[in-house]
């Protein structure tokens, strides 16, 4: 309890909140210069966000993945590490727990199994990225979106191709039932499925990991200070590698989330930038599981209910990006605005 | 084989490149990291293509593409230098602001995802001089067919290597770079030096995008930088930060794509997406193999906080 | 103050110095002049706010108030190092502010550029250096990368460069830090000559002897505050440490421990054959050192800074493998051990830069202190950490090493560089060691400070573990370890018991490999 005083009190939460407002205002403004009122965009969000039951279990569903994408950047940041890559891992996590869902059948085991394979895809495509960080110098961005752009392409051939279910569809065959999750209510269109609590259940996975291990405090202090940390005895480049392919073992995760507890197979655009979503959600929740999930659940609502948004007032959903853009600006203009606001209270002090 | 048309489409593709990466090589010299070159490019593109649409002339559409470009690299600038924050993390965010701008004004005035077709930029066209003795059907063979931008991105880079090695700017620049406290206490103005450069990066960023836009297509599709910012970035790498050798990268970049093109036409049955993964696998594998990323200016990156406590 | 009898020009004077970062005061309405044709001398412990003085000074910093007047003309509160350059100011900071990658020319002209239209007039550049380097006596290959010159010849090039730039007021923050006895002699003959040239001579200093010796003024800084003023007849060791640091004078009149005794027939703790090391770039930096340490033993290496000090501690430590040879603690070989397992065997490190090896400044205090030990099972408890076992270890800490914190939760940045210095301290020293391995232990500490961490690290050998101390004080080694060696250009070289030997021999060593 005092530990979450003093976090109200300190900055992280309050540059956040700002953040966010801020953004919210900017926006405004934009969608007031197109001539749309905002009062009524916003109110377009909030029932196309949490509006009725259906709306509620839509915004839950759409914030899944983006708890997993979330967690993988911020488990990546607290290393020092960028893993932009996180749509392809996502992607290739999807499509590889789509086939293993697919052809291989363990009864209710499936659903484990397809977690496990989408774990283990985007960790490897985690390690190219990495490897050149660590070995050429090079800054694991670069690495990132080169896999990202493969994984995409790769992806949509062989859905396109090999692997099509049908002949009009850009899906592949249909996983077992026992790669399903149950689902747990359904109201009008929407489906609300056990994935999401799993998302929540890996969340505390890794805060545990994060703070209560070893491993996680090692990660910590790579990230922190290479230098002092590899001194201290510890492995720092082992210490990255492993963290670096955990975020993108992360972010596969969330494509067999989607998988298992959404469409049933990998489908082309089982996407609209998830990957992406996820560095505004991490930085937002401040690199903390706990503000990841916040953080997961506000862009969810934002992304369900960009389709009325679409629908009704005819603005596109890559508003949602602008507002991505708008608060990570503010997000980084919050410390230092914030620590010349201390001091100048501090020197009348 | 159509030699002809394979250099000029290795040219036109390598163009744009060439333009992003000195744009990038300039910001990364004074010490800011910029991925946020596909962001610059894509929202000059669309720039370009309304200013186009707007008046009709692509040389004005030019003009707002560059306008567009330091306007974002104005941002970074304020993230970066301002506010200290991670270059990184502001390149992101103005990649994914120029994503959401982009999008949401394409919709908002095309209303769909694409634009209307508007005039292209010029080529060059000799075929007049073709009449004038020997050096008539040699420029006509050279230039016809050339794009202006690719002549602009030669010099360029000549300029540019010739300043950071020779003019007191140029100095300025790599000590920004390499140690800004030590800069500072030369009585050289840090911020002001590296606002400088990541204007220069802005415009010839935004540029980039109005070759892209322009070039050849003559429309703003979403998405249709589709990480050429990025690969322009790898050939700032490969290039060691240098402009001669980043433009030779750029180069063989474009011709990297061409040949893929030529790839699909003579492969029919290859699929488009393959096609559209060499450019990255190539830059890949470049990266794999190449022996480091020396040469990067040492203070590339560093954040003010991080210097003060670490000198 | 009293003024100067001989009409000496007051150059630079500063009035009324008040300067806040955040919470602390560095500097509390001081009173500056520095008068020409002398060497000015300001002296005072680390943090006394010695280099914000001289960068306020420079324009490196504003003042929060009081002013500061240069050759009568008062500066506005725009300054900056731009204007501070213009007005014939030149500083040469602690770290050196040399671009590594440049050569020395163009380090030197950087920011003043000769031109010739737009292009840089390298020729007249060069001429001019050429002059400069001659009456200052020294030569430089202007072309090499800075990269390649040793401390002294960086520090020549920094001279130059201030000349370059027309000063006429020098300021020199901690010149002789990282120079051996010998170059020592020859940069203060240098001040000397440019003092009576005319020049305004600043020197910010801890060394004492140095100042009594050179200078002509002395001011004298205590956490922000002048406490003294002294000019050449009134100065004495007492009288300067007396105005430092009042309450060390007690404490340092008292005999410390002697050095404890050695067991010369032990088995030792740490030996060395034959180590050769290079760095990444191919050079070699260390060459064929062997040594070996007894438990109880002290030794102490010395050496121009740069000569292999990082590059031993680390291939110590095991943060890096020795090209060749061996490397042997308590009689196993652990030429691959890798540095956790070393720690494991009682290898303990107390780096020289603790921003970069030692600690978090983002952590606490608790996870700074954890730092190292993070996978005890001491420290953990059904799958998470015993935090408030750790929080009370980090209030013993504070207790036995005097270090002025109050919570064990607080940002390791909330501490002064000093009180980081002894966690970090405490940290290693508290592990039950068997070796410490100590580079400049003492930086940042004031000199109560010091001594106890001396003091400790004397305890500790007299309860059978050996110390490898390098270090920049030649003082410090004469008084606390047995034995000393120099390094030199990566060879170490033995140059036997402290007790006799003195700075002129060690300087010897440190400056030309040999005692000749």
């Amino acid at each position: 309890m005092k530990d979450i005083l003093r976090q109200l009190r300190s900055g992280p939460l309050i540059d956040s909140l700002i953040a966010v407002l801020l953004a919210a205002a900017v926006l405004s403004i934009v969608v007031a210069a197109i001539g749309h009122n905002p009062i009524t965009v916003l109110s377009l969000f909030i029932c196309g966000g949490v509006g009725d039951l259906e709306s509620i279990y839509g915004t839950l569903m759409s914030s899944m993945p983006l708890i997993f994408s979330g967690l993988s950047l911020a488990l990546a940041f607290r290393a020092g590490l960028f893993n932009i890559g996180g749509e392809g891992q996502l992607f290739v996590g999807g499509f590889a727990a789509a086939l293993a869902g697919h052809y291989l059948n363990l009864g209710s085991m499936t659903v484990v199994l397809m977690m496990a394979v989408a774990a283990a895809a985007g960790f490897a495509w985690a390690m190219v990225p990495i490897a050149i960080r660590l070995y050429r110098g090079a800054h694991e961005v670069i690495g990132c979106i080169m896999m990202n752009y493969i994984a995409i392409n790769l992806c949509l051939w062989l859905v396109r191709g090999p692997f099509r279910a049908e002949a009009s569809t850009e899906k592949t065959p249909p996983i077992q039932p026992g790669g399903w999750w149950p689902t747990l209510d359904t109201v009008g269109a929407t489906d609300f499925n056990a994935a999401f609590f799993i998302s929540l259940i890996i969340a505390v996975l890794v805060y545990w990991m994060l703070f209560r291990l070893p491993f996680g405090f090692e990660l910590r202090a790579a990230g922190a200070n290479p230098g002092a940390a590899a001194a201290s005895g510890i492995n720092v480049r082992s210490t990255l590698i492993l963290t670096f392919g955990l975020s993108g073992a992360l972010a596969g995760l969330g494509g067999a989330a989607e998988v298992s507890g959404v469409f049933g197979s990998f489908y082309s655009q089982f996407s609209p930038g998830y990957g992406f979503d996820g560095i505004t959600v991490a930085l937002l929740g401040r690199n903390h599981p706990v503000g990841v999930v916040a953080a997961a659940l506000l862009f969810g609502m934002m992304r369900n209910a960009s389709k009325l948004l679409q629908f009704e007032a005819e603005i596109s959903a890559d508003i949602i990006f602008l507002f991505q853009g708008i608060v990570i600006i503010a997000l980084l203009a919050a410390r230092p605005i914030r620590r010349a606001v201390a001091a100048r209270l501090a020197g009348r002090a | 084989m159509d030699w002809a048309g394979f250099i000029q489409i290795g040219l036109a593709s390598a163009t744009p490149l060439a333009l992003a990466a000195l744009g990038g090589l300039f910001s990364e010299r004074s010490g800011i990291v910029n991925i946020a070159l596909e962001g610059k490019m894509l929202f000059g593109a669309l720039c370009a293509v309304l200013a186009t649409y707007w008046t009709g002339d692509p040389w004005i559409g030019c003009g707002l593409a560059i306008l567009g470009g330091i306007a974002l690299a104005t941002a970074h600038f304020i993230n970066c230098q301002l506010f200290d924050a991670d270059h990184v993390v502001s390149g992101a965010a103005i990649n994914i602001l120029a994503l959401g701008l982009t999008g949401f004004i394409v919709f908002g005035v095309f209303t769909s995802k694409s634009s209307v077709q508007v005039a292209t930029l010029p080529l060059f066209d000799l075929s007049n001089v073709a009449g004038i003795p020997l050096l008539g059907p040699l420029l006509d063979f050279v230039f016809t067919g050339m794009a202006p931008l690719f002549l602009f991105v030669l010099f360029a880079a000549a300029a540019t290597s010739w300043l950071l090695r020779h003019t007191p700017f140029g100095l300025r620049v790599r000590a920004c770079g390499e140690d800004p406290a030590v800069a500072t206490a030369r009585g050289v103005n840090v911020a002001g030096t590296r606002f400088l450069c990541l204007l220069v990066s802005g415009a010839l960023a935004g540029l980039a995008g109005a070759q892209l836009a322009l070039g050849d297509v003559g429309f703003f599709t979403e998405r249709m930088s589709a990480g050429r910012g990025f690969i322009a970035l790898a050939a700032v790498i490969f290039g060691r930060w240098r402009p001669l050798p980043v433009l030779a990268a750029c180069l063989f970049f474009g011709f990297a794509e061409a040949s893929a093109v030529r790839l699909k036409l003579w492969w029919q049955v290859m699929p488009d997406e393959l096609a559209l993964i060499i450019p990255f696998a190539l830059t890949l594998a470049i990266l794999l193999v190449s022996r480091g990323a020396s040469g990067m200016p040492l203070s590339l990156g560093r954040k003010q906080e991080e210097i003060e406590l670490h000198p | 103050m009293r003024l100067p009898e001989t009409g000496l020009q007051p150059v630079a004077v500063m009035t009324g110095i008040h300067k806040r970062f955040g919470e602390t005061e560095a500097l509390c309405g001081v009173d500056f002049t520095a008068y020409s044709g002398s060497i000015n001398a300001v002296i005072g412990e680390n943090g006394a706010g010695k280099t914000t003085l001289m960068k306020v000074l420079f324009g490196l910093l504003h003042s929060d108030s009081g002013d500061v007047v240069v050759n009568s003309r008062r500066i506005a509160g725009s300054h900056s190092a731009r204007r501070a350059i213009g007005l014939g100011i030149g500083m040469l900071q602690q770290h050196f502010s040399l671009v590594h990658s440049f050569s020395s020319l163009e380090n030197i002209i950087l920011g003043c550029e000769p031109v010739k239209g737009i292009q840089i007039d390298r020729r007249q550049a060069r001429k001019k250096l050429e002059e400069i380097l001659t009456e200052l006596g020294g030569v430089v290959d202007l072309e090499k990368p800075i990269a390649g010159l040793s401390v002294s010849e960086r520090q020549l090039v920094e001279i130059a460069r201030m000349l370059f730039t027309g000063a006429e007021i020098l300021i020199f923050d901690e010149p002789t830090a990282t120079l051996a006895p010998q170059e020592i002699e020859n940069l203060y003959r240098l001040l000397r000559r440019l003092a009576d040239e005319g020049k305004t001579i600043i020197l910010i200093t801890h060394r004492l002897r140095e100042v009594i010796k050179y200078a002509d003024f002395v001011t004298v800084l205590r956490r922000g505050r002048v406490t003294a003023g002294f000019e050449r007849k009134e100065m004495s060791e007492e009288h300067l440490i007396g105005a430092i640091v009042p309450e060390a004078a007690a404490l340092l009149a008292k005999k410390g421990r002697e050095l404890p005794h050695v067991d010369e027939r032990a088995d030792p703790v740490l030996e060395l054959k034959g180590v050769d090391c290079t760095d990444l770039a191919g050079r070699t930096t260390l060459r064929g050192v062997s040594f070996s340490l007894r438990p109880g033993e002290i030794l102490g290496i010395a050496g121009v800074t740069g000569s292999g000090q990082k590059e031993l501690a680390e291939v110590v430590i095991g943060l890096h493998p020795p090209l060749s040879g061996s490397i042997i603690l308590s009689g196993g070989e652990v030429n691959r051990m890798n540095a956790r397992d070393r720690r494991k065997l009682g290898v303990v490190y107390i780096p020289e830069d603790r921003f970069a090896d030692g600690v978090i400044p983002p952590f606490s205090l608790v996870l700074n202190r954890l730092l190292g030990d993070h996978r005890l099972p001491h420290f953990r408890r059904r799958g998470s950490y015993r935090l408030n076992l750790l929080r009370e270890d980090v209030r013993e800490k504070i207790g036995n090493y005097h270090i002025d914190a109050g919570d064990p939760d607080a940002t390791l940045t909330s501490l002064s560089g000093g009180n980081q210095q002894k966690l970090m301290l405490a940290r290693e020293l508290d592990r039950e060691p068997r070796l410490i391995v100590a580079h400049n232990p003492t930086r940042g500490l004031d000199v109560v400070a010091a001594r106890r961490c001396y003091e400790r690290l004397l305890e500790l050998a007299s309860q059978g573990d050996a110390v490898l101390l390098i270090s920049t004080e030649l003082e410090d080694l004469l008084s606390y370890a047995h034995r000393i060696a120099v390094l030199f250009a990566g060879k170490l070289i033995d140059a036997g018991a402290s007790s006799e030997l003195d700075a002129r021999k060690i300087g010897l060593l440190m400056t030309r490999g040999s005692a000749a």
